[in-house]
């Protein structure tokens, strides 16, 4: 962080401390997102409701409330650390896979790189030139985190769950890294920034050349892989509920609260990644940002009419969900309408405000920037999503894998794939140029 | 076609000492040390091949008359050729001894332990003659007429089962070292050089697969389990003990609460027991609505049984789709006798409500509702290779080890073994309904799995076949045949002793009832088919891993009211 | 002692009592000792027509250290007593106990030489649910009336 002349550079600093509290805040916010949509989505395929009593104030978000009552729950519970574990390995395991987390999401671009002046900011919390090697890296140090917390615990049903998660994640990195070899092949770079760029290009002058067009089968392996080291089922088997309960048995109150957390910022980490990789990142299809940039006024009204639109039809079905009840419950979630209908209200007008904004002043460069950027991240965010609901929507169908099918299905299926998929990849690449 | 009476004719003076036929059944009493050989020639002779012990009693006839304190019934069953035979012996209050019949049929390894632990009697040549419901320490023994019923002793703490594990892998040529936790690194210490012992792991009662009451002390070489020592008793209710304090009809409750899957088939199969004793025969019409009954109980049963099945397994949303169809079918119950789940909706000799108005309405709605909730499942789990994975050849049992362990019900039918007491010892007319019996191939989680599933397709024809019946013979709701009579008559069997048994969900549910002529029955024994198929558990455990255990236990449909009464 | 406990009787603890007790009655993880047939009245009442997870109920912690309210369902045999006198004392404090069943009450309609005469004599209970089993709206009915009861509770009980 010192320039050439030895001082510090406060700008690259300030703007690094900027991408890192929206990067690591949008880790941690989509824990709480993603703590709701297992809960609501688990509901609505059982045939159910899901939580929707806890209330701030009337206000219950359906639902999505209960995840802070769960936080501040699991704040003041009472920390037991048993007497027998050995505490060194016992307290490091937690801090370990939140910290690999939130170090997995740096090295994803958000955004295209901002160009304000002379200034390129890349939109990426660290800019490595070895892009999805790092997160491979990375990822593959939370297998410490489960095993030495296992371990550490002294305890047998901890035991197996370290032993199956350690066997488990370690033959699920070679897939990935598998895996995306063709994608490297295919490309030409490891970085992720110009993967990005690169998946902005046409194939056959109108499909974009997303990852999942040029190598389904690589995007399927890593997708698969991707799942077993998240320990999402079908592969949760280091914390098979029903057998041996998970590594974290002995742990309680915000140690587990750190697991429990931890695990929902992976599914994050990984969709990010999975969206990167294969699926254009933050690109939107057929605009890129030059094209959002030198049109920023059109594209500013069409941001604004959708945003009106959906505020329009949020509020009609909000309006038939409470007329059509039928009870009163004679409190404060009955003046919940009221809240929802204000914030909606307020993005209609802010809408109708960005669409009458190009009429009274034209757009500078910083602000067609600006709106490129918001955009960008507004894509990747909204991607992202998708294939958490992904993850979360397949935990609630398939049933759990035992232990030696997991393996055989890893070495044995997936491994000879990948290295196919090199193969012909490779061989495509070569004859098309 | 010779009967069975004229069969066991020529070894009477010999091993067996007199023989009767009453209330339908063949009774004979036998030398009890002599009772292994008559078991052995019984079971291998092709004439009789008595192949499945159904159950042994013990019975402390102090009350009673006779020389001797103590009886054990042995009651035996020919699937082949239909024979029902009770052979009892006595032995003295002095010397309780008889000879272990565990080499015989291998069931009796756990019914032999039962009969000691609650009377006291020694199985000479048991391999392991341990309590099997109560605790380890208990002084005295429950079922004595001289023991008083609140006689309680409080237990310290659990039993650690090591001895048995030590024997166990003995016998398998391993060695024992339990280690202890923290025993292994860690700020305790140095750990035992255990080099390549198996790893001791207590799967508790209080574990999700086993549903809070069963218990087994593994030992395991990696995943895969070298051996397995189980554990019964901690549901453990005295409730034999407690039947024998009220009379006859304070007893229906107790039987609601041995299988609370399908408390209304206990109910029904108990008061048809009474019934045989007393020879009553109850009305075409209350037949035919105990038929209904115990088809929507045995529904329900194998709603219970696959949902957590599955949950288990991890696939955790069939589980809440069959469930839907349960409380349906509470709603009725509910509507019918007032409770939701421990109904008592039968009485001796009949029924103590009417049907309301709509009743079949809503059993038919039910029946509508079943097969989208089936059709959903097997949508989600037939085809499912993971599904195929975790099930197929998983706790595979042939039909021959099955028998000797006294498997009855789906578990006996996914063997391959077609042995339904509906359609081999009708009762209620169960013959005459057109239905099939569904029959697996290979016995293992998969075909147990399946079987349930087209059992309750099965059921549902029954139940329409029934209700057509019923509506045939007469408009009207159902007459109060036990309640023409001002309140409940003194229910008082001829002094003597009966077995009966009905087919329930889980198999043969069979109720050994003695009397000795007054209103207070003298000792009644269920017959637990939770019980037999769980007793084949150590060696369907045994070389599979961990996650099979958990698919294992979960298609056998253990029941702790049922086990350990 | 926390640091919650730093103000000691005053309008600032009883804001963080506010806080902190509203987040314990909404997400009570439950931990369901069942043994018998309370326990499938509890499964029905965490099926999809009645939904325990309505009430934040809905995350059963399958280890103790994990879960708040233990909730015995079904008969306990003095073989179980020590086994649920061992979960019990693994849980972390705040823990409360809903003695589900007339079995866990007072021995139900088992008065013999086995069973626990109320789960009472073993572990201290904060309601009790009478029936037999009882329905699943009477469990929820513990649990609405546990949430006023904590309510009720504040920081410098435990301290």
């Amino acid at each position: 962080m010192t320039n050439f002349y030895g001082r510090i550079d406060w700008i690259f600093l300030g703007l690094t401390t900027a991408k890192a509290v929206f990067a690591w805040g949008l880790t941690l916010g989509f824990i709480l997102v993603n703590i709701f949509l297992e809960r609501k989505i688990c509901a609505l395929i059982q045939d159910r409701v899901g939580p929707n009593r806890a209330n701030i104030l009337g206000v219950r978000l359906f639902g999505f409330v209960l995840n802070f009552a769960d936080a501040v729950k699991l704040l003041f519970k009472e920390d037991i650390t048993p007497s027998f574990v050995n505490k060194t390995y016992y307290l490091m395991a937690p801090p370990i896979i939140m910290t690999i987390a939130l170090m997995g999401m740096s090295v994803v671009p958000f955004a295209d790189d901002l160009v304000v002046g002379s200034l390129v900011i890349p939109m990426r919390v660290l800019d490595l030139n070895v892009g999805f090697l790092f997160i491979l890296a990375i990822t593959s140090l939370s297998v410490y985190s489960l095993v030495i917390g296992g371990f550490g615990s002294n305890s047998k049903y901890p035991l197996f769950a370290a032993m199956r998660s350690c066997a488990q994640m370690i033959s699920y990195e070679i897939v990935m890294g598998l895996s995306l070899v063709g994608l490297v092949m295919v490309y030409g770079a490891v970085h992720l920034q110009r993967l990005v760029v690169a998946q902005g290009e046409m194939l056959f002058g109108f499909i974009p050349k997303w990852g999942v067009v040029v190598q389904p089968l690589g995007c399927v392996l890593f997708c698969i892989a991707a799942l077993a080291e998240l320990n999402r089922t079908p592969f949760d088997l280091p914390e098979g509920e029903s057998e041996i309960i998970g590594f974290h048995v002995e742990y309680s109150s915000m140690k587990f609260a750190l697991f429990f957390m931890a695990e929902y910022a992976n599914i994050f980490v990984a969709a990010a990644i999975i969206t990167t990789l294969f699926f254009g990142g933050w690109q939107l299809p057929w605009l890129s940002t030059e094209t959002i940039k030198s049109n920023a006024p059109v594209v500013l009204r069409a941001c604004a009419i959708v945003a009106l639109t959906a505020a329009a039809v949020a509020a009609y079905l909000l309006h038939r969900l409470y007329s059509k009840r039928r009870y009163q419950w004679k409190d404060l979630r009955e003046k919940e309408g009221l809240v929802f209908y204000g914030v909606l209200a307020c993005v209609g007008v802010l809408s109708i405000m960005a669409m009458l904004l190009p009429g009274f002043t034209p757009l500078s460069p910083i602000m067609a920037s600006g709106l490129a950027l918001l955009l960008q991240a507004g894509i990747f965010i909204v991607k992202s999503f998708i294939i958490c609901f992904i993850v979360v929507w397949i935990r609630w169908t398939l049933p759990r894998l035992r232990y030696d099918q997991l393996m055989a299905l890893g070495w044995k299926i997936m491994l000879p794939l990948g290295i196919a998929n090199i193969v012909v990849t490779g061989i495509v690449v070569l004859l098309f140029p | 076609m010779l009967t069975l009476v004229e069969l066991l004719n020529p070894l009477v003076g010999g091993d067996v000492v007199s023989l009767e036929e009453t209330h339908g059944g063949v009774y004979a009493a036998a030398n009890p040390l002599k009772i292994v050989g008559l078991l052995t020639q019984l079971r291998d002779d092709a004439r009789f091949s008595f192949d499945m012990l159904v159950d042994i009693v013990g019975v402390d006839a102090s009350g009673l008359g006779g020389v001797d304190r103590f009886q054990v019934v042995y009651i035996l069953a020919s699937t082949a050729k239909n024979f029902r035979l009770s052979v009892n012996v006595r032995t003295s209050a002095e010397k309780p001894e008889i000879p272990s019949v565990h080499a015989v049929y291998a069931v009796a390894d756990w019914l032999e332990r039962e009969v000691y632990d609650q009377f006291g009697i020694v199985f000479i040549g048991h391999p392991n003659l341990k309590r099997l419901l109560n605790f380890k320490d208990f002084v005295g023994h429950p079922l004595r007429k001289d023991f008083p019923i609140d006689g309680r002793q409080k237990v310290p703490e659990s039993e650690d089962l090591h001895d048995e594990m030590k024997v166990k892998l003995e016998r398998r040529g391993r060695a024992f070292s339990s280690m202890r936790i923290g025993e292994y690194g860690g700020e305790h210490g140095e750990g035992e050089e255990t080099g390549d012992d198996p790893f001791i792991v207590n799967l508790g009662p209080a574990h999700p697969i086993v549903h809070g009451i069963l218990r087994l002390l593994l030992a395991v070489e990696g995943e895969t389990i070298v051996a397995a020592v189980p554990e019964l008793g901690y549901l453990h209710r005295g409730v034999e003990k407690s039947m024998e304090s009220g009379n006859y009809h304070q007893v229906i409750p107790y039987t609601d609460r041995l299988n609370y899957a399908s408390p209304m088939m206990n109910n029904i199969g108990y008061c048809k027991a009474v019934e045989k004793m007393l020879g009553i025969e109850i009305s075409e019409r209350d037949a035919l609505l105990r038929v209904i009954l115990c088809e929507l109980g045995r529904i329900m049963d194998h709603l219970l049984c696959t949902g957590p099945h599955l949950v288990d397994l991890g696939a955790l949303t069939p589980f809440w789709y069959l469930f839907q169809v349960r409380e349906k079918i509470y709603d009725i119950m509910e509507k019918y006798s007032g409770v939701r789940l421990t109904y008592s909706c039968v009485r001796i000799g009949g029924f103590p409500f009417p049907l309301y108005n709509g009743f079949f309405d809503d059993v038919e709605s039910v029946l509508k509702d079943l097969m989208p909730a089936i059709d959903d499942v097997r949508r989600l789990v037939e085809r499912n290779r993971i599904f195929y994975d975790r099930c197929c050849k998983v706790g595979a049992i042939s039909s021959a080890e099955a028998l000797r362990h006294g498997f009855t019900g789906p578990c006996l039918r996914a063997t391959g073994y077609d042995y339904d007491l509906r359609k081999n010892r009708p009762y209620y007319s169960y013959d005459t309904f057109d239905f099939s019996v569904v029959v697996g191939t290979n016995g293992d989680t998969y075909d147990r799995f399946f079987v349930r599933v087209y059992e309750m397709i099965e059921s549902a024809k029954i139940i329409r076949q029934a209700i057509a019946r019923y509506k045939a013979l007469s408009s009207e709701p159902a007459a109060l045949e036990a309640k023409k009579s001002k309140g409940f008559k003194k229910v008082a069997p001829p002094a003597g002793a009966l077995y009966d048994s009905s087919e329930v969900a889980n198999g043969e549910l069979g109720y050994y009832i003695v009397s000795d002529g007054s209103a207070k029955p003298y000792r009644i024994k269920v017959r637990s088919p939770s019980l037999c198929n769980y007793s084949a558990i150590e060696s369907m455990v045994e070389g599979a891993m961990i996650a099979d255990l958990v698919s294992i236990i979960g298609s056998l449909n253990v029941i702790g009211g049922e086990i350990d009464r | 002692m926390g640091i919650e406990t730093l103000f000691g009787k005053s309008w600032v603890t009883a804001r963080i009592d506010d806080i902190v007790n509203w987040g314990r009655s909404n997400s009570p993880w439950p931990y369901i000792f069942g043994t018998a047939c309370c326990a499938i009245e509890f499964m029905s009442a965490a099926s999809s027509h009645f939904d325990i997870a309505r009430f934040g109920a809905e995350l059963i912690r399958w280890s103790p250290r994990q879960a708040d309210v233990l909730i015995v369902a079904g008969t306990i045999s003095y073989k179980q007593a020590p086994v649920l006198k061992r979960i019990y004392e693994q849980m972390c404090e705040p823990k409360w106990v809903i003695a589900v069943g007339a079995c866990c009450c007072t021995g139900g309609m088992y008065n013999n030489y086995c069973t626990v005469q109320g789960v009472a004599e073993i572990i201290p209970v904060s309601m009790y649910v009478p029936g037999c089993p009882p329905r699943a709206e009477a469990i929820f009915d513990a649990i609405v009336k546990l949430q006023g009861a904590i309510a009720k509770e504040s920081v410098l009980d435990r301290a």
